[in-house]
């Protein structure tokens, strides 16, 4: 058995981050000479609000149909921004995209609580993606597409330019503004539409962004804008992904952190550089970060000195006439004693008292495996393990291989999978559709990997 | 079991919403003529990583601890804001200000991540909790919010003019920086109450839309700021309503109704105005949506079950059993 290191961990996200940064840094600039940053991240969040609708309809978020329905809503997003260029003296366009981004976020909550297969996790999924699990075979088809729409603005690359910066200029010489406009918007929705799926808003919105303000503060001349975008797109991404496998904390939310941080050293750099008087530029900078850290220090002083004491603690002492008692402190909780207690408990909860109650009692680690074996709801195993799984890997590994053997519903096998993968730090051949016969090989070799956790 | 009648758990969520209509429609009307969108929907979102650091240090989630950091974190994007302002006409500050959000919201979700309910915290940031609101809480956030309005209010005229036109303002004297980061104090003492009672989307929301209803229906400010407060106030207890009526969350309800009041107010405005020509206008891009939402319907009907529908496993294992017969 061999570990699997960095490179074979990170590989297809890698691939995937480098597929986005060579149309996503070109449409940023796009994005940021016709002033509309909001347009990609309300078009992001109505992609996925096509998805979202997708799983009313019992569309897995992963399915084709799924994603013909985020092309689709993502059209209408794109037909929406074009006809509705509202000029209003003094309300700015940017205002109604970030209404539809604010209502299509708002839609997806509502919609994922009504679906049948709901979670609270599709939320923080759109948000974020899962660009490590991202499978070659969509890699490949995100290269398709991306290629496809790359050649069409190879194609029309004078139109393109010329509408994105002199709209006027193009109407007074006969261009159809409106219709440039939409196919424009109609190509950004399908790359976006595409990389939603698995990069999620946040990540899609900083890989326009973040290159093309980069590459805009160097350079005025585009062709040099795009390489410099491209380059450092490609450097950050791969940093980016390196971190996050060194230091274990999610992959999509680490490059998007780099990112800002390269940014702002970018600003501070190019302020020292062209500043006149370079001492004082320094200086200032110098006096910029002090004042940084030092409050810094003052906020991390004050959390320290704030714990502990009542300021710290929650309002739980308050009564409150309300069936609903979503942020108390201390909810009511029946004593338990044996496993199967703590099972039935666990069977009547809610999500989130679920969650509350494992959290209570992580540290009793017999308790939660016990209660594991004594409930045969395989959600609830799945939530067991997932409490474990930080500080009872073993634990938390031996029930999810339980799920995989016996359960019967195939979202919760894959969940389980997934989760089983990110404990074991590789993937496994098994199949959540398929019956345990046809997986018997990929449990075995599960089980070997459980085993050799020892303990 | 005990039946819960609408005001039993709707009346604190109601107050909370007037409140902050009240206060978060007026600050939409500078944010409106200060053309910096992104701002609000940034300091909402960093006001909520501030919370999310509190509560990852083992504050209580509704503790005060948690309500200061929120506060502190604003005022420090905030001070950024007023002070970085970008001179350079390439980039848009918008689009830094864009990225700031988005760096704040990744931060959100890395801090969360081990946490055991980071999912559900997730979607608490962005949608809030205002149904559970308790009246003590209340009675800060309408003390904080009357202090915003009564500075507001005291110095109206100074606001106004560094909203609206900031460069005849510093040729007057006006000390703009400091106005501005004032002006964004102010914002950030309501945007952290807000936040926690309300969440990102919906403090956004009722920061764009009733001031942009007033601003469509009259070009005076102070008229704009009472239609404004009306607005906000009478459609979120409506979305309060309609999400008790209709059994579903609160937050993303009255968010929705508020996007879709504004949608309405559009179109009587455009039919209002133009007339006849605009009622066949209307009339047809009526029938297109029901055509597309029609459309989409049978779509999804067709779809759902047919193999495109499967997850990729799924299909995958499909594709196994073909090629074994």
């Amino acid at each position: 058995m061999h570990d699997l290191g960095a490179i074979d961990l990170m590989a297809p996200a890698a691939a995937e981050c480098l597929v986005l940064v060579g149309i996503h840094s070109y449409l940023g600039l796009h994005v940021i000479r016709r002033r509309v940053i909001f347009v990609d991240l309300a078009l992001a969040q109505v992609a996925a609000l096509g998805t979202a609708v997708g799983l009313l309809f019992g569309m897995a978020p992963d399915s084709w149909a799924a994603w013909i329905y985020s092309v689709l809503t993502t059209f209408i997003g794109a037909a929406v921004f074009t006809l509705t260029r509202i000029r209003h003296r003094k309300i700015p366009h940017e205002a109604f995209i970030g209404l539809v981004y604010a209502v299509a976020a708002a839609a997806i909550v509502l919609l994922v609580e009504m679906a049948p297969a709901r979670g609270a996790d599709s939320i923080g999924k759109v948000l974020t993606g899962a660009i490590l699990y991202v499978q070659w075979e969509s890699i490949a088809f995100a290269a398709i597409v991306y290629s496809l729409v790359a050649a069409v603005h190879v194609a029309f690359r004078k139109r393109f330019m010329l509408i994105t910066t002199d709209p006027e200029g193009a109407a007074r010489q006969g261009v159809n503004v409106r219709l440039w406009d939409f196919l424009f918007y109609l190509t950004f929705g399908v790359v976006i539409s595409v990389s939603v799926r698995t990069a999620g808003v946040l990540l899609v919105f900083v890989f326009l962004i973040a290159p093309a303000i980069f590459a805009s503060m160097i350079t005025r001349s585009f062709r040099a804008q795009l390489l410099i975008g491209w380059a450092m797109g490609t450097v950050v991404t791969v940093l980016g992904l390196y971190a996050s496998y060194a230091l274990d904390v999610p992959s999509g939310p680490s490059v998007v952190g780099l990112y800002g941080l390269v940014l702002a050293a970018g600003m501070v750099v190019l302020h020292v550089l062209r500043a006149a008087d370079r001492g004082a530029a320094v200086r200032r900078v110098l006096a910029g970060v002090g004042a940084l850290a030092a409050t810094g220090l003052v906020v991390a002083g004050l959390g320290e000195a704030m714990l502990g004491t009542p300021l710290a603690e929650g309002q739980h002492h308050h009564e409150g006439a309300l069936a609903h008692h979503h942020d108390e402190g201390e909810p009511h909780v029946p004593e338990v004693h044996t496993p199967e207690d703590f099972a039935a408990l666990l069977a009547e909860a809610s999500p989130d008292e679920q969650a509350k109650h494992l959290a209570e009692h992580a540290a009793d680690v017999d308790l939660l495996v016990g209660a594991a074996r004594a409930t045969d709801d395989e959600s609830i195993q799945l939530a067991i393990a997932t409490a474990l799984a930080e500080a009872h890997p073993r634990e938390a590994a031996g029930i999810l291989l339980g799920i995989l053997r016996q359960g019967t519903l195939p979202f919760v096998k894959s969940e389980a999978l997934e989760r089983f993968q990110e404990l074991a730090g590789r993937q496994f051949a098994y199949d959540p559709g398929g019956d345990t016969g046809a997986n018997a090989e990929a449990l075995s070799e599960m089980e070997r990997w459980v085993d050799s956790l020892g303990g | 079991m005990q039946a819960f009648g609408l005001f039993d758990l709707m009346g604190p969520a109601m107050v909370e919403t007037v409140l902050l209509a009240g206060i978060l429609s007026y600050l939409g009307l500078h944010i409106l003529r200060r053309q910096v969108i992104f701002a609000d929907l940034a300091l909402a979102q960093i006001a909520a990583m501030g919370a999310t650091i509190g509560f990852i240090i083992g504050m209580a989630p509704d503790s005060t601890g948690v309500w200061i950091f929120s506060f502190l974190f604003t005022v420090i994007g905030a001070a950024i804001f007023a002070l970085g302002r970008v001179e350079d006409a390439r980039v848009p500050q918008e689009a830094v200000i864009g990225l700031a959000y988005a760096v704040a919201a990744a931060t959100v979700v890395l801090l969360v991540a081990k946490a055991p309910d980071g999912a559900e915290h997730i979607e608490q940031m962005l949608v809030g909790a205002i149904i559970s609101i308790k009246w003590p809480f209340i009675a800060v956030s309408a003390v904080l919010v009357a202090a915003t309005a009564g500075f507001h209010y005291w110095k109206r005229d100074v606001f106004l003019a560094i909203s609206e036109d900031p460069h005849a303002a510093a040729r007057r004297g006006l000390r703009l920086r400091l106005w501005d980061f004032l002006f964004y104090l102010s914002f950030g003492v309501v945007v952290a109450v807000a936040v926690r009672a309300a969440g990102v989307l919906q403090v956004f929301v009722l920061l764009v839309v009733p001031s942009m209803a007033a601003m469509f229906l009259t070009e005076r400010f102070r008229a704009q700021v009472g239609i404004a407060w009306a607005w906000g106030a009478v459609v979120g207890v409506g979305g309060l309503v309609l999400s008790f009526y209709g059994d579903v969350p609160a937050g993303p309800t009255v968010a929705l109704t508020e996007g879709l009041s504004l949608l309405l107010l559009g179109i009587a405005l455009y039919l209002v105005r133009h007339g006849g020509r605009a009622v066949v206008r209307v009339g047809l891009g009526a029938g297109a949506t029901a055509a597309v939402l029609l459309a989409m319907f049978l779509l999804g009907r067709a779809l759902g079950d047919s193999p495109l529908a499967m997850s990729r496993s799924e299909a995958r294992q499909q594709r196994i059993e073909q090629e074994v017969r």
